[in-house]
């Protein structure tokens, strides 16, 4: 059981470990940030998602600017694929006549104490140690 | 007055019921791993509510709508932190507690129903952590889906349920919030009472290393270890909140492959890189040699001294996922979908 015991703790350290390893954190709040989020509002007037396909007027998805799954299709990026499609390996490499859309990628970043409610948040952990540490103790009902 | 209080709530709500004698080795971590897997699924469902009253399950304002919960809602990085630490520590927790009834050898005779229950219930909890992970609806939800996808259309008929095509019109984020929010919680949680009940009607397994039994306890006592538990897993779960960030990134950019999935189906991701169709492959086969455990090993053993081919399974088992897991992490891709 000794063997099982020092296997779960290394279970445990290896997992948590590679939890807490995730490349791509949230960009956190930054301090000074100026720019606010704001609440999800209604989008501006655009093709129906709910809306089937008309055959009358040969509306489709890609044709309204949403692809199947509900993403605007970056138009640029089509027309440019319509041009190149001839004589030119489409094979995943790049084109070097458009900027490729980039994506950002967020480095793992620790929480800002600036967060919204973070000395909250630090008084509801701090909460959950005491009682924990208090059962551990006291033992109630064990 | 307390006693007086006891009696009364005892006496109204069957609560001596819960004063059955139970093996005194349930109050060990190794027997309350099951425990500590349910006190990170109720954190997860509260959580989970208080979540679903600031998601919007549309594609053009789900990222933003998470955004703006971490960003500008009092306390909303802590409670999606807490959302997601509760789903790392169940992970954690669940493939402790297989391991250890794999270890114990507690899924044989009489308890392989249990084991079936328990196999599902994984599969179950696989599901809610991958539609968990993409209705976020960033780049690497986008390219979770994308694999999905094309694993539901290379089933054809079979997977049509699970294509945008079953239902035209409807974006598929929102199926997948809705399967989240009420389908796998209704799967999971007969499954969940199931199981349980399993527990109650064989009793506690035995301990291989006493397995006539030796002292007993009762199961309040157990109830009690198991509060303390949950208290250990809740603190360590608002500790990582309070200190780092889960991942979130920003809308996706359709028609890239630049994403890692989590460390949960990393290994997949490394398997794909040889050969694309273990996609579709791997899982179905990984399930039934789960299923099949109880019935290919039929000995009565249970110590796992006795027991070396059943360890070397378990050994090879979880070496090969670290080591997958490993290489997905660090390995570069080499194909697309």
């Amino acid at each position: 059981m000794n063997m099982f015991k020092n296997a779960m703790a290394i279970a445990i350290v290896f997992l948590f470990g590679l939890a807490g390893a995730d490349a791509y954190a949230h960009g956190g709040h930054q301090e000074g940030k100026e720019e606010k989020i704001s609440a999800p509002t209604e989008p501006a007037p655009e093709p129906d998602i709910y809306s089937l396909p008309s055959k009358d007027t040969g509306e489709t998805g890609a044709e309204s600017g949403l692809d199947s799954l509900g993403l605007t299709e970056p138009a640029h990026e089509t027309h440019m694929d319509t041009m190149d499609m001839k004589g030119m390996d489409m094979s995943g490499g790049t084109h070097a006549q458009h900027e490729k859309p980039q994506v950002k990628m967020s480095s793992h970043e620790w929480v800002s104490p600036s967060r919204k409610g973070y000395n909250t948040a630090v008084g509801i952990t701090v909460f959950a140690g005491l009682v924990f540490g208090i059962m551990s103790l006291k033992r109630p009902n064990e | 007055m307390a006693n007086g209080i006891s009696q009364l709530l005892k006496d109204r709500l069957g609560l001596h019921l819960l004063e059955y004698e139970i093996p005194e080795h349930a109050n060990s971590v190794r027997y309350s791993l099951g425990g500590m897997t349910l006190t990170s699924f109720a954190l997860l469902v509260v959580s989970g509510v208080l979540l679903a009253q600031f998601f919007v399950p549309d594609p053009a304002r789900a990222n933003q709508s998470i955004h703006y919960l971490a960003d500008q809602v009092y306390l909303g990085w802590f409670l999606r932190g807490v959302h997601f630490w509760s789903a790392e520590a169940l992970t954690v927790t669940l493939f402790l507690h297989m391991a250890r009834i794999f270890f114990t050898a507690s899924y044989k005779k009489p308890r392989e129903a249990n084991w079936l229950v328990g196999v599902a219930l994984l599969v179950v909890m696989t599901t809610f952590l991958f539609t968990g992970t993409v209705i976020k609806w960033d780049q690497e939800a986008y390219e979770a889906l994308e694999h999905f996808l094309w694993v539901a259309k290379s089933l054809g008929v079979l997977g049509l349920p699970l294509t945008e095509e079953f239902a035209q019109g409807v974006p598929i984020i929102s199926r997948l919030y809705m399967a989240h929010i009420s389908l796998l919680p209704i799967v999971a949680l007969p499954l969940l009472g199931l199981h349980l009940y399993f527990v109650k009607y064989h009793q506690l397994s035995p301990d291989p290393g006493n397995p006539e039994g030796g002292k007993t306890i009762p199961f309040t006592r157990h109830l009690g270890y198991l509060r303390r538990a949950g208290a250990g897993v809740f603190t360590l779960i608002c500790l990582l909140a309070l200190l780092i960030a889960p991942p979130l990134g920003d809308p996706p950019v359709p028609g890239l492959e630049v994403t890692k999935p989590p460390w949960q189906f990393v290994w997949i991701y490394a398997l794909e890189n040889l050969w694309v169709p273990t996609l579709i492959i791997v899982p179905p086969i990984l399930i039934v040699f789960l299923l099949s455990v109880p019935f290919v090993d039929r000995s009565e053993e249970l110590l796992w001294k006795k027991r070396p081919l059943a360890m070397a399974v378990l050994a090879g088992t979880v070496l090969l996922f670290a080591g997958l897991i490993l290489w997905g992490k660090f390995t570069t891709m080499t194909h697309s979908m």
